[in-house]
């Protein structure tokens, strides 16, 4: 062993460790502003003005996309739940795509479905066909369902933006579980700022544990599983935190298909989703930014951290893996396909800040931490550090990442509080700690396998793209925003 | 003395319309969702049914609706409370079985004035 | 250097026990403040609601003799019965208020430095319908944050006052706007006295007012500004107004507008304002738009066909038979060129079955309630 490479190795954990320090610097930042906005936000409550939004005649109507592939299971509570919701005017357009299962019967016999030769514009392109249209008999102008021959996610979707007739389009996954003013609150922001605001995201929360009945959360609480518990922390951190946080800044690139509300002339003016994207929705919010900043527009991407939408989390760390792994090869693709914003100062905040932090933080995050769980013991069996550095690397590093979800779980009950039991608290904790051991590695070998899958594959994928669908029980892919403590 | 079945999400309302009804000397149970409005109409057939258009979970719209398919006598008037009355609002719902309508904000002694005039018809 | 790592694990130890311990306090504080608050304004519920329940005719004294902690935790409560009432129970409401200074203090914190309190005042106020308060509403309206002119302009709406009229537009005439839909909504609020003064902003320079105003008198159903409007639709420079003029003028359901309307559908005109000129040629009524609106079924716009079939639908009989023609029509022509059934289908064609669809829906729906 020379002492050129053990100087290397030296330095490298030193660099490591520097990052690690950064990452979670750059972590505490984002949620310390979300703190912030919450405050604000929370003051302004009293007079935000639901109800007056609810009762004029002029806000805006919504078309509420909801596609759907084999969600025969739920489909039926889905709707029903989604046609009740808060809002003075908006229609429910769901686009079957392709299912081979009773989705479409089952919605046919609780909502006396009937066909109608509906004209279906394609101001969006789209690959697929649609087969028939049909609306409920009681209210043929709220619910429409459409089917159409399978074509993936997106493709639904634009399938969907086409037939809807609302200024405002939202895109809502059939799992997902919306609170009763969840269409009011982000759709509120359009109407306060018509002018500026593109699009807005919602927050999404996980369900599993929770109590729903008809189609509503009643009762909160933390899932059984540690596998859940620790996605419940890392859903609060990344999701709730971090997006606020980058809303504030004004760097959004994030906005979940789960639930999310766009200006549909917008999303027509940009071609609507990429069919040949993964990460579809990140995509397209990426691609607006793009588009926008180009034209100069005076424009903000917002994000909405209540009232919320509830989604099925994976229980299973094989679905769990799969989705990681989907998610972070969005993530390498939109960075690669959008490669040119990046460090440009024509895109302002976002090629400047947004998505510098996402290549640094987030594509290169699983690999750094790969790097030091593989480097570190090096080091020490090569004498390069000693047993005194490494532990305290370890500790520091792992220790400022628990504080940072710690915070997170503190703004959280001084905010939103929605878990309303003290062992739900102690559950909490206990997973910001549990997760360092194990978890975290695990995570960053899928987040690393599947931004290789990108980069392996991206030839390929360009022309003609191996569509994974809708996943199964995978909710849709996106980006974790802030992804590790 | 009559039965009113007042089905409100809103408990101020609920409180504040049970508490004047009864004043008035009548009966009032009152329920905050669709699912129970269901099963109060079944258990024990109201004189007069006092609906809010919009609930979670299940619309005034629906409870109308199943209200007159199964439980309720043809008629026994359903009375609606809404705080948007569009025509096509109120024709939805007199569609879906309504009698009557009562537009939110609402003065409570309009309110009662309804129901009783509403009591009335029936009883002749 | 190690030393160094020693103090920073210490420290940051410290802060995570601390932050875990955060969370317990704040959670105990906060529970303990709300069981304090919701005993507080349990014991004034009774009595509010039996208040207002007998129309605000006794038991006014006794709220106002309320203690001030015991009403501060009942205010929020009150002020929410106050959007839900209408009437004597309102204006009694309101005369407790009024009686406990509640107003007073509101007016007093418009001038507040914090734009939170000032917005909460204006709601405030707002919720009292307080006529008083206009004039320093409106002055409200150039405040330097959105938020707070945002609040004075629903409390303006709420009170009613048609004086407020003029400085509503103002501020809607500034970069930093006030929303325009919130605009509309609130100068329609202001009543049928407002609509001399929305006339004449019809001329005003900036378009976003004339598009507002064209909106509020939309919703007042100004039926006396139809020629004006007419003007806009025909002569403005930009197209949202002359969008929003078409839109109007359907809305009101007047003869004078059923020839301004017609012109607009001409196939020199915006995308846009054709199809809302389609559409708005559905909501008057007029079954003289019939022959005009056919003519447009086999627009090459897809917007423009689509509006003019379901306009159609909504004219009744007249247009239902113009749509029956139009497929009857497109079936003997590809018979009678010898394609059989599945012959390539009129755009016409398709556009008008699928209103007919959705009227034969619309319409079962209304013989299932007449049964």
């Amino acid at each position: 062993m020379t002492d050129v490479v053990r100087d290397v190795l030296r330095y490298t954990d030193f660099a490591i460790f520097a990052y690690f320090i950064a990452l979670n610097s750059g972590y505490l930042a984002l949620i310390v502003l979300a703190g912030l906005e919450f405050r604000e936000h929370l003051r302004r409550m009293p007079f935000a003005g639901a109800d007056d939004m609810f009762r004029s005649p002029l806000t805006l109507p919504v078309s509420v996309i909801v596609p759907a592939h084999n969600e025969g299971a739920g489909i039926v509570a889905a709707v029903q739940a989604m046609t009740a919701l808060r809002y003075p005017r908006y229609e429910v357009v769901v686009v079957d795509d392709g299912s081979s299962d009773d989705t479409f019967e089952r919605l046919r016999a609780q909502f006396d479905l009937v066909a109608v030769p509906r004209v279906v514009p394609s101001e969006i392109p789209y690959r697929s066909q649609v087969l028939s249209v049909h609306v409920a008999r009681a209210n043929p102008e709220t619910l429409t369902v459409v089917r159409k021959t399978n074509g993936g996610k997106a493709d639904a979707l634009n399938v969907g933006i086409n037939l809807a007739r609302h200024p405002l389009v939202c895109m809502v996954d059939a799992d997902s579980v919306l609170d009763p003013d969840a269409l009011l609150s982000v759709a509120k922001p359009f109407g306060d700022d018509p002018l500026r605001v593109a699009a807005c995201g919602g927050v999404v929360r996980i369900a599993n544990g929770c109590k729903v009945v008809g189609g509503r959360v009643v009762d909160v609480r933390m899932p059984k599983p540690w596998l859940l518990r620790v996605q419940v922390v890392e859903y609060l951190r990344a999701f709730l935190m971090g997006r606020t946080g980058w809303s504030r800044l004004g760097g959004l690139v994030v906005i979940s298909g789960a639930f999310g509300i766009f200006r549909r002339d917008l999303v027509v003016e940009v071609g609507g989703m990429d069919p040949d994207t993964i990460g579809e929705d990140a995509e397209l919010v990426v691609r607006l930014h793009h588009h926008l900043r180009r034209r100069h527009a005076d424009y903000r991407v917002i994000f909405v951290a209540e009232p919320v939408s509830w989604s099925e989390a994976p229980s299973r760390l094989r679905v769990l893996g799969r989705q990681r792994r989907r998610w972070h090869r969005g993530i390498a693709e939109i960075l690669s396909k959008h490669r040119g914003m990046i460090l440009n100062p024509r895109y302002g905040r976002i090629g400047l800040l947004a998505l510098p932090y996402y290549v640094l933080f987030e594509l290169l995050a699983p690999f750094v931490e790969l790097a030091a769980v593989v480097l570190l013991p090096l080091g020490l069996w090569a004498g390069a550090v000693d047993v005194g550095f490494a532990w305290r690397f370890v500790l520091v590093a792992y220790g400022y990442g628990l504080l940072v979800s710690l915070v997170s779980l503190f703004i959280e009950e001084v905010s939103f509080h929605r878990y309303p039991r003290w062992s739900d608290i102690a559950r909490g904790v206990a997973a910001a700690l549990v997760e360092n051991f194990g978890y975290r590695q695990v995570l960053a070998v899928w987040q690393a396998w599947g931004a290789l899958g990108a980069w392996r594959g991206r030839k390929a994928v360009w022309g003609v793209m191996h569509r994974e669908g809708f996943g199964g029980d995978l909710d849709s892919p996106e980006m974790v925003g802030v992804g590790r403590g | 003395m009559s039965t009113i079945l007042l089905v409100e999400d809103d408990p101020d309302i609920r409180h504040l319309v049970a508490y004047k009804l009864h004043k008035a000397g009548l009966d009032v149970v009152g329920v905050s969702d669709g699912a129970a409005a269901l099963r109060q109409a079944r258990s024990r057939p109201p004189d007069l049914v006092l609906l809010d258009v919009r609930m979670p979970r299940m619309s005034g719209l629906d409870v109308c609706r199943e209200l007159r398919a199964g439980p309720l006598r043809a008629d026994v008037p359903i009375i609606m409370l809404t705080a948007r009355a569009r025509p096509q609002d109120l024709e939805q719902g007199y569609a879906a079985g309504a009698t009557d309508y009562i537009v939110k904000p609402f003065s409570p002694r309009e309110l009662l004035e309804r129901v009783e005039s509403a009591l009335a018809r029936v009883a002749r | 250097m190690l030393h160094l790592f020693t103090v920073v694990i210490v420290i940051l130890a410290g802060i995570v026990a601390v932050t875990a311990a955060g969370i317990v306090a704040v959670r105990l504080v906060r529970r303990t403040r709300e069981r304090k608050r919701a005993e507080l304004a349990a014991r004034s519920r009774p009595a509010l609601l039996a208040f207002v329940a007998d129309n605000g005719e006794e038991g006014g004294d006794e709220l106002v003799a309320i203690p001030e902690q015991a009403w501060r935790a009942a205010e929020p409560h009150a002020l929410a019965l106050l959007g839900k009432l209408r009437g004597e129970a309102h204006a009694g409401l309101v005369s407790v208020f009024l009686r406990r200074g509640t107003a007073r203090t509101a007016l007093g914190r418009l001038r507040s430095r914090s734009p939170v309190v000032r917005a909460r005042a204006a709601q405030v106020l707002g919720d009292l319908e307080l006529r008083q308060a206009v004039p320093e509403l409106c002055r409200l309206l150039t405040d330097r944050h959105a938020e707070v002119r945002v609040v004075a302009v629903r409390s303006l709406g709420r009170i009613g006052d048609p004086a407020a009229a003029w400085s509503i537009i103002a501020g809607l005439d500034r970069s930093d706007s006030i929303p325009a839909l919130l605009a509309s909504h609130t100068l329609a609020q202001l009543g049928a006295e407002a609509e001399v003064t929305l006339s004449a902003a019809l001329d005003h320079p900036q378009a976003r007012v004339r598009a507002v105003c064209l909106d509020a008198l939309g919703l007042l159903g100004a039926t006396g500004s139809v020629d004006r409007i007419a003007r806009l639709l025909r002569e403005d420079t930009s197209v949202d107004v002359r969008v929003a003029a078409a839109t109007n003028l359907g809305k009101m359901g007047t003869r004078g507008a059923l020839e301004p309307l017609s012109a607009a559908v001409h196939s020199s005109r915006p995308t846009l304002l054709r199809a809302a000129a389609a559409r708005a040629l559905g909501d008057l009524g007029s079954p003289s738009a019939v022959p005009t609106l056919v003519a447009l079924l086999d627009d090459e716009t897809y917007q423009v066909a689509h509006e003019a079939a379901h306009a159609l639908r909504r004219l009744g009989p007249a247009g239902l038979d113009a749509l029956r023609d139009t497929v009857e029509a497109d079936r003997s022509r590809a018979e009678a060129g010898g394609a059989g059934a599945h012959a390539q289908r009129s755009t016409a064609a398709l556009h008008a079955e699928e209103a007919l669809a959705l009227a034969r829906v619309l319409h079962e729906e209304r013989v299932g309630a007449a049964r």
